[in-house]
């Protein structure tokens, strides 16, 4: 038995050797056949990186995965399982042993007091005939039959890799925004609503936030800037606006009025009581150190009965704000009162009237409430100043030096209250422009491209760059014979007379008439009144295009350029010296009509001075009626971008 | 040591294959496959369909194998009129000797070891029945008696596949019964020549009996002592379910042109046959070689066309040559799969 067991265990050990073998060669076939497709994608991926289409890491990326792909594939094909006994299998079939390797493999399985005699000879057969049996020859291990492809490829790839490479160029991938749009003659607006309003802003935090603003409309008209994010500086720059909110208006000028009011009684505090009642704060401000110069003065007011007077008013001015709380509180308390009696005595109970009372009284105590919280806040401002004013009240009578100290600080305290009233004012604008900003954007988000593009015509034509209108700009209509932009030396001569010289022409208002416009020649209405011919060559090109002011004659184009055959005169000696005039135009009431400045307006755009008077005139009539609240409330955005759209506009 | 045992029992078997094959073959010439096949369906105690044109030698290959084994041999030529009673004997009544009449049944032709049964598809279904019963009962029922037929009982059936008009071609029940079904084929051109040498010369000879009845028994015995491994019998199990349309890994031909496939008489056929054709070589366990080289004898008049396998012309050798391919020689080993041997 034990001679059948080694027999036995040779077969196996030749078995095994042979199966060893087969997972080797396997293992070797695929690994040569994934070693071509790894190759190939080496190949390719260096090809890309020297022609410089791709950079270094997803070329080190293709060749790290070939190669691990390389050794998952000779792993896979050594690994995956081999069908059972297939090595002896493989040397039965090569050596023709009809399996007695196999089939004696499977029978010495078989526990020996269960083998029959045939079972035993077999394997005695087995062990006879194993000798025979070469692994080798049952598992040859070829050349597999990807190597020289993979040898090819593998040439090719050194290949490449010799070739220099190409600097890559990364495509950079910009993030982009879809940038909000705003037209251009909305965005000059804004601007030129933030540098008036720059120009009076009083506080440091007024022109911060115009900065601000200012900041938004910029960033906006360079495009930087998408819908979401423009809305959102809208709102920060409002809430940041709204936080300075001092208190009510109207609570405050209310407290100053009756402040105003109490210091009328006396003659010395009367002009600062007046200003004060009629809201003018500065007045009040003056009118008090006045006051108390005179005080210092070299000849103070000793008079006592007119001291006790004064006195008595500027008390009686600092308790005002403890008369209008305590009578206010007083109501308060009384409505409160009444409310918990008739909840207490109907509770949810009581019939329709009843109830309808009770939600009246309420309604009352909430706007008291709110009266009250006003009034608290106004107190809050006017805290110091009634410090002042009682302080002064009881300083008049010891020192009058003391009391004028105590007057200045109140007109200090007055001038920094008007101070903040008209940086609460400007704010105001300010919040109001960034509403309307607002709404004009969530109008134009709502007309789409559409209306953008409307908007952008528009503007064009209100700046008088209309299709058709060649660069006239500042010419209304003809033959309205405005009279002349007054250079003495263009009138009768028609050279030189660049339009525009002097006040009110410097914005490039030309002498208006244009008419029977031959190429170069333009008719104009003289000061006098008589009609001028004033030659033109190209861009106010009369004779040698001496230009200010920017006015365009017709064909405006390339001013400076060629020769006028129809010299008048000599040329201008460099060397003269000139004599600097200042001339301005008087406005004799001879151009066009209301209706025919208006019509022109409507043809060839809004940038001209008649304009502006007429504009002046309708937005002024508009601006009353948005003040009186005669416009619905719906409306008055449309009322105002509609004057805001015909605005007048600088010529370009 | 009873290996040993089987070893010479195994030298032995070879020795005597050998002895009757070299015998046959002073009478037969070529078919070698028919010969082997015949003592096989012999050793294993089954029956053979033999098919060929008349004139190859069917009957003379039986005559002699006969005469081989010294068996009794009886040949029935079948015709459409053949009776039951012609095959299985009949009823008589006799006089004995002391002048009484009694009836006595006179034996038919079945009752002899080796039977040809010559063109079994002209005789009436009834006739063929009664033939078949007795090939698979091994024993004739007549009247109320019941006679038993000596061992070896070996039916040797052929069937001339020119003249099919006005056959009874054999139903497909009673094919599965025989063992073997064997194509007798035409000699090639040095066969045809030693043929003529043989024949049209001196009168052939009687050929010596070389085996008997007890040696014939010991050797059926043996074969079926024969080992086979499990991977083998598993190979055979696969190889008979491929033939089934719907069986796993059957090939697109069994799928398409076959009707119905193998039953379990034919792997018992296909394993036996293998131990055999072991024995044959000398080996003491049946291989998968074996298994191949016995799968066509076996199974080809067990595996029933469609339609339209008929109607194309389809032959079940190409169904069981797909099978084959098909088929590989262990699970997942589909390097293995090979042609027939």
């Amino acid at each position: 038995m034990s001679r059948d067991h080694e027999g036995l265990a040779r077969v196996a050990r030749l078995a095994g050797r042979t199966e060893r073998r087969m997972r080797g060669a396997r293992a070797l076939g695929l690994a040569s056949r994934a070693l071509c497709v790894a190759l190939g994608a080496a190949i390719v991926a260096v090809v890309m990186r020297k022609l410089g289409f791709a950079s270094d890491r997803p070329v080190r990326v293709v060749l790290e995965v070939s190669t691990g792909a390389v050794g998952l594939a000779a792993a896979t094909g050594w690994l995956w399982r081999l069908p059972e006994r297939a090595g002896a299998r493989a040397l039965d079939r090569t050596h023709s042993l009809h399996d007695r390797l196999t089939s004696a493999l499977e029978f010495g399985s078989i526990p020996v007091a269960e083998r029959t005699p045939f079972m035993q000879a077999a394997i005695d057969d087995a062990i006879a005939a194993a000798p025979l049996a070469r692994p080798q020859a049952a598992a040859p291990i070829r050349i597999p039959p990807g190597l020289v492809p993979a040898v090819g490829l593998a040439a090719l790839l050194v290949a490449a890799s010799l070739v220099p490479t190409r600097a890559h160029a990364p495509v950079a991938v910009v993030p982009t925004i879809d940038p909000l749009e705003m037209s251009a003659d909305d965005i000059d607006d804004a601007r030129s609503f933030l540098q008036q309003l720059g120009q009076r802003a009083v506080s440091d935090d007024t022109r911060t936030a115009i900065e601000q603003f200012n900041k938004l409309v910029e960033d906006i008209a360079s495009k930087r800037l998408d819908r979401t994010e423009t809305f959102r500086r809208i709102e920060s720059l409002d809430e940041e606006l709204a936080a300075g909110a001092t208190a009510d208006r109207k609570a405050l000028k209310g407290r100053l009025e009756a402040m105003g009011e109490a210091m009328t009684k006396a003659e010395l505090t009367r002009p600062a009581g007046l200003a004060l009642s009629e809201d003018h704060l500065a007045q009040a401000r003056d009118a008090l150190q006045d006051l108390a110069k005179k005080l210092r003065g070299p000849s103070p007011p000793v008079d006592k009965a007119k001291l006790d007077e004064t006195r008595e008013a500027l008390k009686r001015a600092a308790e005002q704000a403890d008369k209008a709380r305590s009578a206010l509180d007083q109501r308060r308390q009384q409505l409160s009162d009444e409310i918990l009696k008739m909840k207490q005595k109907n509770g949810d109970a009581g019939s329709d009237e009843e109830q309808s009372l009770l939600r009246k009284k309420e309604r009352e105590l909430e706007r008291l409430d709110r009266e009250s919280e006003a009034e608290r806040s106004a107190a809050n401002q006017l805290d110091r100043l009634d410090r002042e004013l009682e302080q002064a009240a009881e300083d008049l009578m010891k020192d009058l030096g003391l009391s004028a100290g105590d007057l200045e600080q109140g007109a200090e305290d007055i001038n920094h209250l008007d101070q903040q009233q008209m940086s609460q004012e400007e704010k105001e604008q300010l919040r109001q422009k960034l509403q309307e900003m607002r709404q004009l954007l969530r109008e134009q988000g709502q007309g789409g491209k559409g209306q953008m593009v409307r908007l952008q015509r528009f503007g064009r034509m209100a700046r008088g760059q209309g299709p058709g209108q060649g660069q006239r700009s500042g010419q209304q209509g003809e033959g309205q014979g405005q009279p002349g932009s007054g250079s003495p030396s263009a009138s009768g001569q028609g050279q030189g007379a660049s339009p525009g010289q002097g006040p009110g022409g410097a914005n490039g208002q030309p002498a208006q008439g244009g008419q029977g416009s031959q190429a170069g020649e333009t008719w104009i209405v003289g000061p006098n009144g008589e009609r001028m011919l004033m030659l033109s060559r190209g861009a106010s090109g009369e004779g040698h295009g001496s230009e200010s002011g920017g006015a365009q004659g017709e064909g405006a184009g390339r001013s400076g350029e060629g020769h006028d055959p129809h010299l008048l005169g000599k040329a201008t000696h460099p060397g003269m010296g000139s004599q600097d005039t200042q001339v301005q135009g008087a406005d004799n009431a001879q151009g066009g009509s209301r209706s025919e400045v208006i019509l022109g307006a409507a043809e060839r755009g809004f940038a001209s001075h008649r304009y502006q008077k007429v504009y002046a005139e309708y937005h002024q009539v508009a601006e009353e009626s948005l003040a009186k609240d005669e416009i619905p409330g719906g409306y008055r955005f449309y009322v105002k971008r509609y004057f805001q759209l015909i605005r007048p506009r600088d010529t370009p | 040591m009873e290996t040993d045992a089987v070893r010479d029992q195994v030298l032995v078997f070879r020795k005597r294959i050998d002895t009757l094959r070299d015998e046959i073959a002073k009478s037969i010439v070529g078919n070698r496959d028919v010969v082997d096949g015949v003592i096989t369906c012999l050793l294993a105690g089954g029956h053979a369909l033999l098919e060929g044109v008349p004139g190859l030698g069917k009957t003379m290959l039986v005559r002699t194998l006969a005469e081989t084994l010294s068996l009794t041999f009886s040949r029935i030529q079948f015709t459409p009129d053949l009776m039951p009673a012609d095959i299985l004997g009949t009823t008589v009544i006799d006089e004995t000797q002391s002048g009484a009449k009694a009836f006595e049944f006179r034996k038919g032709p079945v009752f002899a070891n080796i039977v040809l049964a010559d063109e079994i598809n002209r005789a009436t279904p009834k006739t063929q029945s009664a033939l078949l019963e007795a090939m698979q009962e091994h024993r004739v029922s007549v009247g109320k008696r019941t006679y038993v037929l000596e061992e070896p009982f070996v039916v040797l059936a052929t069937q001339n596949p020119l003249e099919m008009e006005g056959t009874y071609p054999l139903p497909e029940a009673q094919l599965d019964r025989f063992f073997f079904k064997l194509y007798v084929r035409f000699p090639d051109r040095d066969e045809l020549h030693r043929i003529l040498d043989l024949t049209t010369g001196a009168p052939l000879e009687k050929r010596a009996a070389v085996l008997d009845r007890p040696a014939i028994v010991e050797m059926q015995q043996l074969a079926r002592q024969v080992a086979v491994a499990r991977h083998v019998q598993d190979y055979a199990v696969r190889l008979v379910q491929a033939t089934h349309p719907e069986g796993p890994d059957a090939p697109g031909l069994a799928k398409r042109f076959v009707r119905y496939g193998s039953s379990p008489r034919g792997a018992q056929a296909v394993l036996l046959a293998s131990k055999i054709r072991a024995l044959f070589d000398g080996r003491f366990a049946a291989s998968a070689d074996d298994v191949r080289g016995v799968l066509h004898a076996a199974l080809r008049h067990r595996v029933l066309l469609n339609f339209e396998g008929e109607a194309e012309g389809v032959k079940t050798d190409q169904v069981l040559d797909a099978v084959v391919k098909s088929v590989p020689d262990a699970k997942g080993d589909k390097s293995a799969r090979a042609g027939a041997n």
